[in-house]
């Protein structure tokens, strides 16, 4: 790492490689779409090509590039929101990720495999699969979630719950959750 | 919107160790709430499996960051030490010669807002803890921070004084809500018709990270340190929105301009 802060690009090739599959991983999970998480993934190795000298070394390196790849797919996400639309985005129409063809969520009976998991994730829209993903993969609390995502804490909470028991109906029997017959106080058929 | 299912929310928590003692101990004495948060533990299991990734896009973009890498390194602004055209950090240099405009723009902006911002500025008597934050940046040393555009070796060894990077001050804030207010009432005319004043460096090596995170093609139109409720914070204002983050600059705060 001091290597490529000084300049070193070999070793800087050999961190981005390092650290390529993991940054990918977290913007995939959050941008739910595979074009979406290649154009963040990028955007992000970018960023800590360009910002390695300003790594202070205050969090782990690892940390830092986590961080780095979280803002930019959230930035990402955000500037595909201000983008006009031309019919359905091409993973919530159901059909799941467009380059390793995932396939319908209800066709899942298996043990959660990278399709499936890929598949239930893009079913699960962005209000509730950015706290999920923030939260169970990249290990923010909820305050620092709220704060990426500009909503109260207490939403994060209800938020992230909604997210995960989508995502455990989604991703088959094994993880569906219990059938409990008790009264709740919403009587919601959109709540899993 | 509908709210989630109270004992899937209380599972949630329970799993994030976000329970107070009383729901704990519920969950613990519940089956099937239990079960409940097993399940949501394997939800949790299944997001880290890593997902398949290409081996020529994983390429395809190592490659654009080694150029963006060695691009920086060329900038001939790196080893200056002084304002550095913005557009010019962006992610990926565009063709087009708006972005070289949006640049020239950025800077002289920079340098030519003071005299407004010094009117526009709240009462700085009303905020004495914040005020030292912005006023001890002017003479701030700044070799713990990576400053805009020195991204050659040993460029920021020495960069205080007249060629230090610096930003504008925007003063001191209660909050982001105040500084918002002030940043949305500069208008463009008045942007142009300023003349220059004092720049400060960045106290908070947070401007640096903010910029290189601007989605492609968007270039900032103001950069700027405040002190908000007695922090030192950078500031980066683009055509759309305001970006803010102090600290550790672990948490940008975006909001609508």
């Amino acid at each position: 790492m001091r290597a490529a802060q000084g300049g070193d690009r070999a070793a800087l090739d050999a961190l981005l490689r390092r650290h390529h599959d993991r940054i990918h991983a977290v913007c995939r999970r959050l941008a739910g779409n595979e074009a979406d998480a290649l154009d963040a993934t990028q955007e992000a190795l970018i960023a800590i090509a360009r910002g390695i000298e300003r790594f202070d070394g205050r969090a782990t390196f690892s940390t830092w590039t986590y961080r780095v790849a979280t803002n930019a797919c959230l930035d990402e996400l955000r500037r595909r929101r201000r983008r006009p639309v031309a019919g359905l985005p091409h993973d919530l129409d159901g059909s799941g990720s467009s380059d390793i063809g995932a396939r319908p969520s209800a066709a899942i009976e298996a043990l959660p495999d990278r399709l499936a998991i890929d598949a239930a994730l893009a079913q699960v829209s962005e209000e509730f699969r950015l706290p999920v993903v923030l939260r169970d993969l990249c290990d923010l609390d909820y305050a620092e979630i709220a704060e990426r995502l500009g909503i109260p804490p207490g939403t994060v909470r209800s938020r992230i719950a909604r997210g995960r028991a989508q995502l455990a109906a989604l991703l088959g029997p094994g993880n569906q959750r219990p059938t409990v017959a008790r009264p709740t106080s919403h009587n919601d058929p959109g709540t899993p | 919107m509908t709210h989630p299912d109270p004992l899937d929310e209380l599972a949630s928590a329970h799993l994030d160790g976000a329970t107070t003692a009383e729901e704990a101990a519920r969950v613990e004495a519940d089956p099937d709430l239990l079960a409940r948060v097993e399940a949501l533990r394997a939800v949790r299991a299944a997001l880290a499996v890593a997902p398949l990734v290409d081996d020529e896009r994983r390429e395809h973009a190592i490659a654009a960051a080694l150029a963006a890498y060695d691009e920086q390194r060329r900038a001939p602004g790196a080893a200056a030490g002084s304002l550095t055209p913005l557009a010019a950090r962006r992610h990926r240099p565009s063709p087009r010669a708006w972005r070289v405009v949006g640049a020239a723009a950025a800077v002289a902006a920079l340098a030519a807002l003071v005299p407004l911002l010094a009117s526009l500025s709240p009462d700085s008597s009303s905020d004495d803890s914040a005020t030292p934050a912005v006023a001890d940046a002017r003479t701030a040393d700044t070799n713990a921070q990576v400053p805009v555009g020195a991204a050659e070796s040993g460029a920021n060894t020495s960069t205080t004084g007249p060629t230090a990077p610096a930003y504008l001050p925007l003063g001191p804030f209660q909050n982001d809500d105040a500084l918002l207010q002030a940043i949305r009432d500069i208008t463009t005319e008045e942007i142009a018709a300023s003349t220059s004043g004092g720049i400060v460096p960045d106290p908070t090596a947070c401007v640096d990270e903010l910029v290189a995170g601007l989605p492609e093609g968007v270039t900032p139109i103001l950069v700027a340190i405040a002190t908000v409720a007695g922090e030192a914070t950078a500031v980066v204002v683009t055509p759309d929105e305001v970006r803010v983050a102090g600290g550790d600059c672990t948490a940008v705060r975006v909001r609508a301009r």
